[in-house]
């Protein structure tokens, strides 16, 4: 059989949306991963020999290491390592000290974002988190062998505005292209609806490493509709190795840790908190000071440190079936996603809440990343199912007497766009300022600030008269553009207002144009090096075609190819790009494909 | 009111002039409806005539009666607030608001208890409807009525 054979140009009108692959990545607190979907379905990459990687980034003689290498440089007690920094993704969080872990991090002034010492810079959460996401792009590259560059990144489902923000700013600095932030719990429904082809409502019950996600969803026909979603994003297990730590200061009278002991000391308690998932007690032998030391604890001693923490999960549970005017026996099960819903008590409160057992039959660790891939997939293919959002907390506006105005209330469906009409409340009044704020809170003073602005050239009225619309508009990933217009007159005026990431304009323009630019460029070079080797190789193989074959190839196919590979041979190195090399080596492989059919 | 409320939900979500809202015929409309313009959707690009985010309000506004009936009446062109305040209403309200206060335990009763006026409420509006002859009349009924319907409304999502 002979097979068509494809214009130049007709090869390039098939690189469609449809061949743009896309991964989901689950950038964890402690760990992340990346997926993939292929014929089989959703797998996880392999990178550097573990499916996760650590959320960690080190600086070490001048160059950034991250994942496993910082981990370990972390482990030895280097200086210069920033971990858990998804935590501070959003600027007001880090206030609440007591809440946080003891983080190498510096105080700041409030609504600004932390800084870590590297080297002698300081860096932010969001450049720490773009040189993770860098990694994994290069690590990504390097294992499917080619560009990618579309991804969809999983963020806590309670993750305020300002922490998703940050989040796409960071994906973007290491040059990714979002296709879609979408919600840890929801993409975990992704994955067990699709598995499971279910129907009814679910709750997804997320404890990661350091936050705490609930939702819960209608799934419906391949429809994945969020009712309303909970938790608390300084909430996790890491929450629980520090109680087991500060139980065995005590116990083994351990005042004053140095840096390093703490660490060890750190690793000890994860190390007994694992053990405990099985059996009624646990025990590890380390060297500590110096000496040989044996730390155990036991089974029930462990559950009654874990009273506070529990009691926490209980109280969350209540205010999300609460704020979602749903009762908890509407649940049909509880899925079980994020590897700390393998202690054992954790499992057990939620079976007492719900009268019945927690599902845990998907990978806990696996499941977000691999549901992201399946919504990358649906992005950039299609499909049938579809993913209804909404946001976690409401945004408002400040009036009067600094009340907050909630316009979109938490759990509204996105994209949301609502529109409120304000008046002014003096005579004449020609500007009005307007403070956006999200939250819960009764006063504005008491919810975040997403950004200030001010509408001018509103028309003399008397008081009251005015007509001032503000239009609140939520994408799909939840990020919020604010305007706003007068509309007595006729005169249009109109301000968008993007909040911030509580970064300086200066850091700002340093994290887009020095330091990154230069990674970017290594990254071009690195894959248009891939794709000149590969071109090399199919030009070689095409060379020895004409030559083996020339015989059994048609006259047209034979000088068809003759010239290709004569215009291919033209081509340098220095000169081309990735993306020209890469259509050479499908136009090659075309012609190659069709010689073996003839020949064959 | 602004441009984009040109479109009315009633016809939007392809449902019947009448209250109360068929609830299940809504969540489908809605999730047809979304499957079509919703940002994600790839084939968005050539039928997604309708914001997503709109249809997204219609849908939350439309689960709740007073809203709903809003909607009814501007089909039928009529717009505004009651001339007067019904003091009746405003009584009935301010008692349940004790009851409410009093005894919390009692929410169920209550929610109960205003269910069965809600109901009430709701064939009143709808039987003023059917009679718009003296058109001037009724119109002030109906907005009396749908003014009863946000109290009670209102009184629900405090008991819930």
């Amino acid at each position: 059989m002979v097979l068509q054979i494809m214009e130049p140009g007709q090869t390039g009108s098939h690189q469609n949306n449809n061949s743009i692959k896309a991964v989901g990545i689950d950038l964890g607190t402690t760990h992340s991963l990346v997926s993939i979907v292929d014929e089989q379905g959703p797998k996880i990459l392999e990178i550097e020999g573990a499916t996760i990687v650590p959320s960690i980034v080190a600086l070490a003689e001048d160059q950034f290491q991250v994942g496993r290498d910082a981990k370990a440089l972390q482990k030895k007690g280097h200086q210069h390592v920033a971990a858990s920094v998804k935590r501070l993704m959003d600027p007001d969080i880090h206030q609440l000290k007591e809440a946080l872990p003891k983080l190498d991090y510096l105080p700041s002034e409030a609504g600004e974002m932390a800084r870590f010492t590297l080297g002698n810079r300081l860096s932010n959460p969001i450049e720490i988190s773009a040189e993770i996401l860098k990694h994994l792009k290069i690590k990504t590259q390097e294992i499917l062998g080619e560009e990618i560059n579309h991804a969809v990144i999983t963020v806590p489902a309670y993750f305020s505005e300002r922490a998703r923000g940050a989040t796409r700013l960071a994906a973007k600095l290491a040059g990714w292209k979002v296709l879609r932030l979408i919600s840890e719990p929801t993409a975990a429904a992704i994955k067990f609806g699709l598995d499971q082809k279910k129907n009814g409502l679910f709750l997804i019950f997320d404890l990661g490493g350091g936050t705490f996600d609930l939702s819960i969803l209608n799934l419906e026909n391949n429809i994945f509709q969020v009712l309303a979603t909970g938790g608390d994003t300084l909430l996790g297990g890491d929450d629980v190795d520090r109680l087991v730590m500060i139980d065995l200061q005590q116990r083994y009278q351990l005042e004053t840790l140095s840096q390093t002991e703490e660490q060890g000391l750190l690793q000890v308690s994860e190390d007994l908190k694992k053990q405990l998932t099985q059996g009624e007690k646990a025990e590890k032998n380390v060297s500590f000071r110096g000496q040989n030391m044996s730390f155990s604890i036991r089974f029930e001693h462990f559950l009654t440190l874990l009273r506070p923490f529990l009691t926490k999960i209980e109280t969350l549970l209540d205010q999300t079936f609460d704020a979602a005017n749903l009762s908890k026996d509407t649940i049909q099960a509880c899925v079980l996603v994020g590897g700390s819903t393998r202690l054992k008590p954790v499992q057990s409160l939620l079976e007492q809440y719900f009268g019945k057992k927690p599902l845990a039959d998907l990978n806990p660790d696996h499941v977000v990343a691999e549901g992201a891939a399946i919504q990358a997939r649906a992005l950039t293919h299609g499909s049938d199912s579809l993913l209804l959002d909404v946001i976690p907390l409401s945004l408002g506006l400040e009036t009067m007497g600094g009340i907050a105005e909630k316009i979109v209330p938490r759990n509204s469906p996105i994209p949301a766009q609502v529109t409120q009409e304000f008046t002014t409340y003096q005579d004449d009044q020609t500007a009005m300022s307007i403070h956006v704020v999200q939250g819960e809170r009764e006063m504005a003073s008491d919810c975040r600030t997403l950004g200030r602005f001010s509408l001018k050239g509103i028309p003399p009225l008397p008081a009251g008269f005015a007509r001032i619309e503000v239009t609140f508009d939520v994408d799909a990933d939840g990020l919020l553009t604010v305007s706003a217009q007068e509309k007595t007159t006729g005169v249009y005026q109109a301000i968008e207002v993007k909040p911030g990431h509580g970064l300086t304009t200066a850091e700002m323009e340093h994290m887009v144009y020095s330091g990154f630019k230069a990674a970017q460029d290594d990254m071009t070079i690195r894959v248009k090096e891939q794709e000149w080797v590969k071109l090399q190789f199919v030009l070689d193989i095409c060379q020895k075609i004409l030559k083996a074959q020339k015989d059994n190839l048609s006259y047209d196919t034979y000088h068809q190819l003759r010239e290709l590979v004569t215009e291919t041979k033209r081509l340098t190195k220095k000169d081309g790009s990735a993306d020209l090399f890469r259509a050479y080596t499908a136009k090659l492989e075309n012609y190659f494909r069709h010689s073996e059919e003839q020949s064959s | 009111m602004s441009d984009a409320e040109i479109i009315n939900p009633f016809d939007l979500f392809d449902l019947p002039l009448t209250l109360p809202v068929d609830l299940e015929k809504l969540k489908n409309t809605y999730f047809e409806l979304q499957r079509q313009n919703h940002p994600d959707q790839k084939q968005s690009l050539a039928t997604g005539e309708i914001n997503a985010g709109l249809i997204n309000r219609y849908y939350t506004e439309m689960k709740k009666t007073s809203n709903a009936a809003r909607y009814l009446l501007l089909h039928y062109g009529i717009e505004g607030d009651a001339s007067t305040q019904d003091q009746e209403t405003l009584m009935e309200v301010m008692e349940l608001e004790e009851r409410l206060a009093q005894k919390p335990s009692d929410k169920a009763g209550v929610l109960a208890d205003i269910n069965v006026r809600m109901n009430q409420t709701v064939s009143a509006f709808l039987d003023a409807l059917s009679e718009k002859g003296n058109k001037e009349i009724e119109k002030d009924v109906l907005l009396k009525l749908w003014q009863r319907l946000r109290f009670l409304d209102q009184l629900i999502e405090r008991c819930s």
